[in-house]
């Protein structure tokens, strides 16, 4: 009983309340005080700053807080808040009608007769209601209907009123925000590169000095320090962007493919070359301006030489033979190497893929007599360049770019 | 929102309490024994010369020999055995196509087939 009181008193209110229209007026009283304060917040990830070099650059990560200087201004205010019911009148005296209306007929039933209508016996045994009977039911039945009204009448004009409420409300007159804290950001840095393991460098005390490989040329959306987003602002990105320039011109690329390139590409190539330089004054691009101005590289071999005498013009870095030890496709690149390894596959596009002991390397060769010369099964000796690394029949290996080459004596 | 639901629920409150007025003032006093008695016999007696009931209804003064043959001629007639239920149950078999003649014929012989208990009273052989 307690329970559907309780229902039935919140359904009247819910009903009551819904027609009630609020109107709230704000009036704006005088100056209270003005004052200033400060807001620090601090930014979410990390800023990067780049410090250009070939082949390693140095990388900062920067945590920054935000500062918001405000200058406020507080008045006093007032809150008016104005409550109408315009269906609570009409409502009210449509139900207190219907409610009289009943009443009346209630009152009135004496005068109807009591006597039913004795020729009608219906299939239970009875004589249809006497008119009395009706009325009264009737008289029941608008009675309810008008309570409803009422009620939800008397209590929209009930909430009707008006209501004020003193606070203060400031204004924000003048605001500055500007980057006020710089901490170094350190953690471990991850770069995925898409459809690649991830790279993992650690970066301490903000900083890291790192070589400028593949990992530098990942888009930055996809570099996390500690987990969060790495920022950075137009100019680092130009940095950044110079470094990945440096990093399609060295090592030079090989002189077929500057000769194949139309002249579209050979500019690109050509800005890259500057926009590296910009970046790293000392970027050892002569070798890729050279091969741009068709000019013979310095490292390259004068035809007319002999193995020997283009072995010792060539003064190569490494020397790998068999006994020698692995080397990863990174520490080859660019360096000038002398090999002697055995001939495994030859591909029509100039690539033999050879051996060195256990280790697989791919020769690019250039169009030459000698290279004819060389099949499957014979032992080459080379001067070559390292390119990267190279992946073709399902073997993935050192590139390395010939100059010179001649079957192994 | 929340006049629509006020309107809404006006609306079932109106139809409810129409539904359950009508069905309270369609509702009477009972009817005595002694006139539900009187009704079966006249309308028992309205196919009295039907040749499905032939020779079992007098062919005249039938409803008055009925009620005199039941008893249930004085105001203070009450049912006994079969009891009020059975016989009403039994009339709504005579009230069925009440204007037409034929039908009413079928009604009054599946009566007296039926209700050979209520028949019984009225001294109407089976």
């Amino acid at each position: 009983m307690k329970r559907f009181a309780a229902f039935a008193t919140a359904f009247v209110f819910l009903v009551g309340c819904g027609g009630i229209a609020r109107e709230t007026r704000v009036e704006r009283g005088p100056l209270l005080r003005h004052f200033s304060r400060e807001q620090t917040v601090g930014l979410a990830g990390a800023q990067l700053r780049v410090e250009p070099g070939w082949p390693e650059a140095k990388f900062f990560f920067t945590r920054e807080k935000q500062c918001r200087h405000e200058e406020v201004d507080e008045y006093a205010e007032t809150r008016t808040t104005v409550r109408r019911a315009p269906g609570g009148g009409p409502a009210l005296a449509a139900g207190v009608s219907q409610i009289l209306a009943g009443l009346g007929l209630f009152l009135a039933r004496g005068l109807f007769s009591d006597v039913p209508d004795t020729t009608r016996i219906d299939e239970g045994g009875r004589y249809p209601a006497t008119a009395r009977t009706q009325a009264t039911i009737w008289s029941y039945v608008v009675m309810a209907l008008g309570l409803p009204a009422t009620v939800v009448g008397a209590v929209q004009l009930g909430q009707q009123g008006e209501s004020s409420e003193r606070m203060t409300a400031e204004v924000v007159t003048q605001a500055r925000e500007s980057v006020c804290e710089t901490v170094p950001f350190s953690g471990a840095l991850v770069v995925a590169a898409k459809g690649k393991p991830p790279v993992e460098l650690n970066v301490t005390n903000g900083t890291i000095v790192a070589p400028v490989t593949s990992w530098v040329d990942v888009p930055l959306e996809r570099w996390t320090l500690g987990g969060e987003a790495v920022h950075v602002v137009p100019t680092e990105r130009a940095k950044l962007d110079a470094l990945r320039a440096c990093m399609r011109v060295i090592p030079a690329p090989a002189p077929e493919t500057v000769v194949a390139l139309a002249e579209a590409g050979r500019q690109l190539l050509a800005q890259a070359v500057d926009a590296c330089v910009a970046a790293v004054p000392s970027a050892p691009v002569d070798e890729t301006r050279q091969r741009l101005s068709g000019e013979p590289p310095s490292g390259s071999l004068t035809p007319a030489a002999s193995f020997a005498e283009a072995l010792a013009q060539f003064a190569p870095e490494i020397t790998m033979t068999d006994a020698s030890r692995l080397f990863d496709a990174e520490t080859l690149r660019g360096k000038r190497i002398h090999v002697r390894s055995a001939v495994v596959q030859r591909h029509d596009s100039g690539h033999f893929l050879t051996q060195v002991g256990v280790q697989p390397v791919w020769l690019l060769t250039k169009p030459s007599a000698e290279r004819t010369a060389i099949a499957p099964g014979q032992r080459v000796e080379v001067l070559a360049t390292g390119a990267g690394l190279y992946a073709s029949q399902g073997v993935s290996a050192p590139l390395l770019e010939v100059h010179r080459a001649r079957l192994a004596p | 929102m929340m006049r629509a639901v006020q309107k809404r629920l006006a609306r079932l409150g109106w139809g409810a309490l129409a539904l359950v007025s009508v069905q309270l003032s369609c509702i009477g006093p009972q009817a005595p024994d002694a006139v539900i008695c009187q009704d079966v016999a006249a309308r028992l007696c309205r196919s009295a010369g039907c040749t499905a009931v032939a020779g079992r209804l007098p062919g005249s003064d039938c409803a008055a020999l009925l009620v005199g043959q039941a008893g249930c001629g004085t105001p203070d007639y009450a049912f006994t055995s079969p009891e009020r239920e059975r016989v009403l149950s039994c009339r709504i078999t005579l009230m069925r196509s009440e204007d037409d003649a034929v039908l009413q014929c079928q009604a009054a012989a599946d009566f007296l087939e039926a209700c050979a208990d209520v028949a019984a009273v009225y001294g109407v052989a089976p």
